[in-house]
């Protein structure tokens, strides 16, 4: 399966992880944003009892993208690690932060809103996974 | 839809405590803007109320439906938790502007929206899960 072709427009630089690989920390400062052109991430949030996978992603799936559209603090909400070798793209922010800046402010609350919520419910998933 | 051009105006609304704003499930268009007071977002399951969400003044809900592009019925329910003040938007006021957003940022945009979807989802089956469990310990 390919990417879509208007991604690779907004590909500035490919990074090869191997597997287990700390991708992103959750807790650090950052908002740049991959795409996964081959391979697969796990997703996991610290939690008192240790790690918990939230998610696996596989070829295409965007990460990073929570901090960089919440706009606040740029903090990572989850950690990304390789799941076998991965590659992928780094996404070219300042394009995409200028999309975004360009749009009507009642559509940037409703994104917002998506970003915000899926935060909370990350958080509220983990915490109800663990009781 | 609308007629062709004319974009509806902003709905002002009244709702009081209890009062259901949004059914899981109906099918609805408009977008609400929380002007005053508190709602519940929620989910039926197995017998319980599942709170997903509590949102105040200048928070917005609705707004699944509209990035779904209106395809899919409600996610949750919502209620008035007190006298609230709502502001109501009509989803073409948005829709076109939403059609010009390069497919980059609106690739990005389907992926949050499908990831709290699915997570929406786990929430509301471990909270369901937890409930019985203590209903069941209850019962003993």
């Amino acid at each position: 399966m390919a990417l879509e072709s208007f991604v690779y427009g907004y590909i500035v630089k490919e990074e090869v992880f191997p597997d287990k690989a700390i991708i992103i920390e959750e807790g650090k400062y950052g908002d740049w944003v991959y795409i996964i052109m081959e391979g697969r991430v796990k997703t996991k949030k610290r939690t008192s009892k240790g790690m918990l996978t939230i998610n696996t992603l596989g070829e295409g799936s965007v990460v990073g993208e929570v901090p960089f559209l919440k706009k606040t603090d740029r903090l990572r909400t989850a950690s990304v690690i390789a799941d076998g070798a991965v590659k992928l793209g780094l996404l070219d922010k300042d394009r995409l932060e200028k999309e975004y800046e360009a749009l009507s402010p009642p559509l940037k609350s409703l994104i917002r809103t998506l970003v915000l919520r899926l935060d909370e419910t990350t958080k509220k998933a983990s915490v109800l996974a663990l009781s | 839809m609308t007629e062709k051009g004319k974009i509806p105006p902003i709905v002002h609304l009244s709702y009081s405590k209890g009062e259901l704003i949004i059914k899981e499930g109906d099918y609805g268009i408009s977008i609400y803007k929380v002007a005053n007071g508190s709602v519940r977002i929620f989910r039926r399951l197995g017998g319980h109320k599942i709170t997903l969400a509590i949102l105040g003044k200048g928070e917005v809900f609705g707004e699944m439906t509209f990035f779904n592009f209106l395809l899919e019925p409600r996610s949750a329910s919502v209620e008035a938790m007190d006298d609230v003040d709502l502001e109501v938007w009509h989803p073409a006021m948005l829709a076109d502007e939403y059609k010009k957003i390069s497919p980059m940022l609106r690739y990005v945009l389907k992926q949050t929206l499908n990831r709290l979807l699915r997570l929406n989802k786990v929430v509301g089956d471990l909270a369901a899960k937890r409930k019985d469990k203590t209903r069941s310990a209850v019962g003993q």
